[in-house]
């Protein structure tokens, strides 16, 4: 049976998770270092840093129940989280402890939840609502409450004149400017060109992303995107940039030291 | 049922507020949760899965308190420890005994060789201002447990390194069904054991597959192919696997399904140079993956990560952070892959692309898997090999495929030899599918 450090070792991630922020943010380091501490960086971080949308069970099969007969699994393959009657792997704990953290979050917080660090004054059958309709599966959630009422409102559009793209991170100037205060980290954004070079490829689906892809700023005309594809010079476009806003990036970063 | 909250190393009004109300919360969603407390279609059946149950509720609420708490703390923007990723302002500070660190430490890749230990403290030792390095007239201090660091002869290693302590590899207790068996096929080297064990292997692979054979009748051809591909190691043939036989197109149907499942966190495209266009015989508008196949052990078993051939008629789509990935694949071509193992034989391809034919005049080898036969270290046995030299239980799934092959190997180094069969051999995997319904049409 897995101990509970062991569980608590298997938790911890040894990477920043995102690519793009750990590329972009030059004081975190994704290594671990071994002197008189052993520093491990970045045990939290949302998988997800723009959607509320809850994570399931991962990398189970209903074969593996009935497998099972054999005796093929691991002792504790009823002994998971709790008392569970199948294995929970630890790719699930984790995301579901993430999902639960949004889920608590918006149910305590004020308003929409969205940068407010104070505690709002719902009911408690209120707060359950939104707790519960945040877990649920997607055929049984009321759309007509918090999170999904308000969670990909849009927050402002701004106006892309050109846009680039260098090894697989898309620039995007605006005019006038976009107005998004550096202050935040938590920006997202769906683009929506109609014309110029390849800008379909440049697009956000809000069915794949509806709350759009994290965006960093970096200047107050400009911001970069993550966006796969060949490079591409400044090309003239038009089309709209509908700005959003998520759980936050780097400022939601959280690390570990194990001396 | 009560909570068990860990300490917040972080204060500050907001948070300290937040945290009071996260655990009145937590206890009324305890409450709540086993009753009729809402309508029918707010139920708890209605959750997804990992949050079925009141008692993981409970672990995950337990969890995410630290978590949630600074995010609240990060909002809020009080200064002190918890308000910035600064390493040095890390909130979190925790103490680890000796067995737990060195548990960690293994598990992080640390080589924990006394040797190269008391090389690196020399090379890190600031009061070491010539850099002396562990010298002869200058030997490291002695360490009383020997046991796994007594100095001795190196046993010669067939792959060409040394066994720097020069230990045979040591007796770990295994469960019975573990013995130095050794071999595949007709020619397995049995050692006496009063059941012959290739008989056994063989007679479990032709199960695997009798099994599996039923099996594609409900449109899952991976669990015949995981029982051929055995059989074919065992054999020690080596020769290209290029068809799952009666399974074959039910095979590539199910991949193909199995991709579509979740095309973003299964797939990643490739852009094959010109020279692995041709080796594979692709065309230049099909395209080329690296698939996981960890989300259904039994192609997980089998490919583990693959390449696959695809037409390129898919569309894409791009998800910024994550990239360009294919909407749904519409006919998978080809399936690539090595069938070999860290915990029996391994190719080391340096002349070829893998999945096709090893090239040994050319510098592809065959070795020993590194769970066998670490680069440095002692050689292990099986049991080592599958256990994690004894860390896990000797259970569990993947075992299926690794207990087989990893006994056909046997202990330690070996060296290996293509004219002989009696030890199963890996082999390219280039499994190429023909349109069909649910495949391509």
């Amino acid at each position: 049976m897995r101990t509970a450090y062991e569980l608590a070792a298997k938790y911890i991630n040894l990477s920043l998770k995102d690519k793009y922020i750990r590329e972009t943010q030059g004081s975190n380091k994704n290594t671990i270092s071994v002197g008189s501490s052993l520093a491990i960086h970045d045990i939290y971080n949302y998988q997800d840093k723009m959607s509320a949308e809850p994570s399931g069970y991962q990398f189970e099969h209903p074969d593996e129940e009935w497998l099972n007969v054999f005796g093929i699994y691991p002792d504790d393959v009823s002994s998971g989280v709790g008392t569970t009657s199948v294995f929970v792997g630890y790719k699930t704990f984790q995301r579901a402890i993430e999902t639960t953290s949004k889920a608590m979050l918006l149910s305590i917080l004020d308003g929409d939840s969205k940068r407010s660090s104070t505690v709002g004054v719902g009911s408690t059958r209120a707060k359950l609502d939104i707790f519960f309709n945040t877990l649920k599966y997607q055929g049984n959630r009321d759309y007509t409450k918090q999170p999904w009422s308000n969670w990909n409102d849009s927050v402002g559009v701004c106006t892309p004149v050109s846009i680039a793209r260098t090894d697989n991170v898309a620039t995007v100037t605006t005019n006038p400017p976009h107005g998004m205060s550096t202050s935040y980290d938590d920006w997202g954004v769906v683009m929506n060109l109609n014309t110029g070079i390849g800008t379909a490829s440049f697009n956000i689906s809000t069915s794949i992303a509806p709350n759009g892809v994290p965006i960093i700023i970096t200047s107050p005309t400009t911001f970069t995107y993550r966006n796969i594809g060949i490079n591409t010079d400044v090309t003239a476009v038009s089309g709209t940039a509908d700005i959003r806003v998520g759980w936050g990036g780097t400022s939601n970063n959280l690390h570990l030291y194990i001396y | 049922m009560s909570f068990n909250w860990p300490d917040i190393p972080f204060s500050g009004t907001e948070v300290d507020a937040f945290v009071v109300a996260y655990k009145e919360f937590a206890q009324e969603i305890l409450d709540a949760f086993p009753k009729e407390f809402y309508s029918e279609s707010t139920d708890v059946g209605h959750l997804l899965l990992p949050y079925g149950t009141k008692q993981n509720l409970k672990v995950y609420l337990e969890n995410a308190l630290l978590y949630s708490a600074f995010v609240v703390k990060q909002r809020a923007g009080n200064s002190g420890p918890g308000t910035d990723f600064e390493l040095g302002n890390s909130p979190l500070n925790v103490p680890l005994n000796g067995p737990q660190s060195q548990t960690l430490l293994g598990r992080l890749g640390c080589t924990l060789d006394n040797d190269k230990m008391d090389i690196c403290y020399e090379s890190g030792d600031p009061d070491n201002p010539d850099d002396n390095k562990v010298k002869p007239n200058n030997p490291p201090p002695e360490i009383e447990d020997v046991a796994r660091g007594a100095m001795g002869t190196p046993l010669p290693n067939p792959n060409g390194n040394t066994n720097p302590n020069g230990n045979p590899p040591e007796p770990q207790p295994c469960p019975p069904a573990v013995t130095n068996y050794q071999g595949g096929g007709q020619n397995a080297i049995n050692r006496g054991n009063t059941i012959d064990r290739s008989l056994l292997w063989q007679a479990y692979a032709n199960a695997v597959k009798a099994w599996g054979l039923l099996q594609t009748v409900v449109g899952r051809g991976s669990i015949y192919t995981a029982g051929d591909m055995l059989s074919h190691y065992l054999s020690g043939s080596g020769s290209t696997y290029t068809s799952a036989g009666v399974a074959n197109g039910v095979l590539g149907v199910e991949i193909r399904a199995y991709i579509n499942e979740d095309t973003v966190t299964r797939t990643t495209l490739l852009n094959p140079s010109a020279a692995q266009r041709s080796a594979y015989g692709m065309s230049a508008t099909d395209n080329l993956y690296s698939v996981s196949f960890y989300g259904y052990m039994w192609l997980a078993a089998i490919f583990g990560t693959s390449f696959v051939i695809t037409d390129g008629s898919e569309e894409f789509i791009d998800l910024g952070n994550t990239g360009q990935v294919p909407v749904e694949i519409n006919y998978v071509k080809a399936v690539v892959d090595d069938y070999d193992f860290n915990y029996a034989w391994s190719i080391v391809r340096s002349a070829s692309f893998p999945g096709k034919p090893i090239d040994f005049d050319n510098g592809d080898q065959v070795e020993s898997g590194q769970y066998l036969c670490p680069d440095n270290g002692p050689q292990n046995t099986v049991c080592q090999a599958l256990t994690q030299n004894g860390q896990s239980s000797f259970h569990g799934t993947q075992y299926v495929i690794r207990l087989p092959v990893a006994e056909a190997h046997g202990d330690g180094c070996q060296t290996f030899d293509p004219n002989d069969s009696s030890k199963g051999a890996p082999f390219p995997v280039f499994i190429t599918f023909s349109r069909t319904s649910g495949n391509g049409l």
